[in-house]
């Protein structure tokens, strides 16, 4: 019969300190994580304090190799190509963390009162999330970004704020991306509320007289970190490959701002003459894309050991 | 009624109402929002303006305008396109559709053969070079969209080597590239889920049994290995064919193509949006079908969902 509060207090630490060492022994994904930081910590610093802008074309340089003073080249209008493919690399991390937000807060709430509630609600909830998971949503979004791209130009010109067009569809693009990615979570989530209700510390709550959003919040939720946690991070991969995807098409930020989809894209354009528009962003995409890949892996295996294990 | 009927038939009567709620939705979208594919030609006199949206039937009150779509939908016509005057949607579509069938059978081909020897080669030994190789392999795929593998191998193999041409689709040799490209990523999947299925089924008693009875290594993996741990794959093709139906609008841009996905794009930047709406229900409609199918497949396979 010894202070429990301080035993509860120990035991969540070493939850997450079990975890960091768990984590710390896939050496890949700890090396991935490393590179992640890297190239993190690259692009908001290349956007932050390069010598070039990434809009300011210089014609008369127009595109070059690979040199001293331009250490990526230059690409067709004589943009410094380092500081586009930072820059480019800010939104496009920026667009999956603030996408990954998107789907951890439809996702998790989705989840959680379906799990909670149980029962008919429960598979109705669960039903509609399966229905959506057979629609093609890119082809929503796409449709989306058209139909909305005059309107919202419009509608900012008209109150005088039009240089703020291509900002406002990339924010649409963030809620759309955010919108077809959540369905997963939602699931994760709604499975270990279901196991979780019947424990008995929800049962003690419920009996103390908890109102639900109380039990949801301040119980459920913090036991469901692990997981979320884990899905978030993987989620993230998909969401900036999904904005790459649309950015690629030209549906997706517009120009003079850029991604790395869009980046790529120009990249393709221009490959006969000046392969290394392509292979730089491809590079720093893939290296990006693998390393998410294998921090989630390393967070689901220390985090979830019960899931099904990557390789 | 037998439960696997009884399964058929309810999840055919659901497609119904989800596909009507989305030709809604699409809709409703596309006619509320202002503006539209007319709007960029500035010198169009309000006369033509007029006439151009009464072609269309655009200066009907909504309600109209959606009985109309509809039972023209339920007659399968989809509106005349307003990118290429005097093509109605039907006929792009169905000029269009077979090219990209074509190359999503391909593409399916290269990520079931690649991806499931892959992954049979890597889970035979676990743990050796014939494992790392495969699984290397596969995660490369993972990681390497479209967009990205598509461009590179174009410069690699139609630019510098020259061994392939570098667009079009005439001849045999114009699927092959393509098809890599769209089927890469699906194979590391399918070597991923193949792997990860058959080491699941390694450990279990019949397998042991069966090398117990003297079957050869190849012989216990290839019928009474395989057979139990294809149920994940064969539930991921739904997934996998809407990834390759999307995936084609890159592939199509960047091999050029002239198959829907390509038309898709074109539309997209066209603002078409007849065209848009009669492909998003097209792909709709297949992706619910494929599901559908999947299911009952799945379903099939399985005593315990059969008899549900």
């Amino acid at each position: 019969m010894s202070k429990p509060p301080a035993v509860a207090t120990a035991r969540a630490l070493t939850h997450w300190v079990d975890a960091w060492r768990r984590f710390r022994r896939h050496r890949l994904a700890v090396a991935c994580l490393v590179v992640l930081t890297l190239v993190a910590v690259a692009c908001v610093g290349g956007a932050l304090f390069s010598p070039y802008d990434y809009r300011n074309q210089n014609l008369a340089l127009g595109p070059t190799a690979p040199s001293a003073a331009h250490w990526f080249g230059t690409d067709v209008l004589g943009r410094d190509l380092l500081t586009r493919l930072l820059t480019g690399g800010c939104v496009s991390l920026g667009v999956g963390l603030l996408s990954t937000f998107v789907v951890l807060t439809i996702g998790v709430s989705y989840g959680m009162i379906a799990g909670y509630a149980g029962g008919r609600v429960d598979r109705a909830m669960m039903h509609v999330v399966d229905i959506l998971y057979a629609l093609p949503f890119t082809l929503f979004i796409i449709l989306l970004m058209v139909l909305l791209q005059q309107p919202i130009q419009n509608g900012l010109e008209k109150i005088g704020e039009g240089a703020w067009a291509p900002l406002a569809q990339l924010c649409l693009l963030i809620v759309a991306i955010g919108a077809q990615e959540w369905m997963n979570m939602a699931r994760v989530v709604r499975a270990r509320t279901l196991e979780l209700k019947s424990v008995a510390f929800v049962e003690a709550a419920r009996a103390l007289g908890r109102r639900p959003t109380a039990i949801l919040w301040r119980h459920l939720l913090p036991n469901l970190a692990g997981i979320i946690v884990v899905y978030a991070t993987l989620s993230v991969p998909a969401v900036i490959l999904l904005e790459s995807f649309i950015s690629f098409l030209g549906l997706g930020v517009q120009p003079p701002l850029t991604s790395w989809g869009d980046l790529i894209k120009l990249g393709a354009d221009n490959m006969e003459e000046y392969p290394w528009l392509l292979i730089f962003p491809s590079t720093f995409f893939f290296v990006t894309l693998f390393a998410l890949n294998f921090v989630g892996d390393g967070l689901r295996d220390a985090l979830d050991p019960r899931a099904e294990k990557g390789f | 009624m037998p439960p696997l009927l009884r399964r058929a038939l309810v999840g055919l009567l659901e497609i119904i109402p989800v596909l009507w709620a989305v030709a809604t939705i699409t809709f409703f979208l596309s006619r509320v929002v202002p503006g539209g594919p007319f709007d960029r030609e500035r010198n169009l006199t309000p006369e033509a303006a007029a006439a151009n949206s009464a072609y269309y039937g655009l200066d009907q009150p909504l309600s109209v305008q959606y009985e109309l779509y509809f039972w023209n939908l339920a007659h399968g016509d989809l509106g005349p396109s307003y990118q290429h005057p005097g093509w109605t949607v039907n006929e792009l579509l169905a000029q269009d559709a077979p090219v990209s069938a074509e190359l999503g059978a391909w593409a399916l081909l290269v990520a079931l053969v690649v991806g499931l020897g892959a992954g049979i080669v890597a889970a035979a030994r676990p743990r050796t070079w014939s494992d790392y190789l495969p699984t290397g392999f596969a995660l490369i795929g993972v990681c390497l969209p479209t967009f990205v593998i598509g461009p590179l191998l174009l410069l690699v193999f139609g630019l510098k080597l020259e061994w392939f041409n570098v667009y079009g689709w005439q001849d045999a040799s114009d699927r092959v590239l393509p098809a890599i490209t769209l089927g890469l990523y699906y194979a590391g999947y399918f070597a991923r889920l193949m792997r990860g299925s058959l080491l699941e089924v390694r450990g279990q008693e019949f397998v042991r049994t069966a090398h117990a009875k003297g079957c050869s290594p190849a012989r216990v993996l290839l019928v009474h290995m395989l057979r139990n741990a294809s149920s994940p794959v064969v539930a991921f093709l739904g997934p996998t064919i809407a990834g390759l139906l999307t995936g084609s609008f890159v592939v199509e841009s960047i091999f050029q193509i002239p198959g829907l996905g390509r038309q898709i794009v074109e539309a997209a930047l066209a603002k078409d949006y007849p065209l848009l709406l009669g492909v998003t229900l097209l792909f709709t409609a297949l992706l619910l079908v494929c599901n559908w199918v999947a299911d009952l497949v799945i379903a099939a396979l399985n005593p315990k969902v059969r008899l549900e």
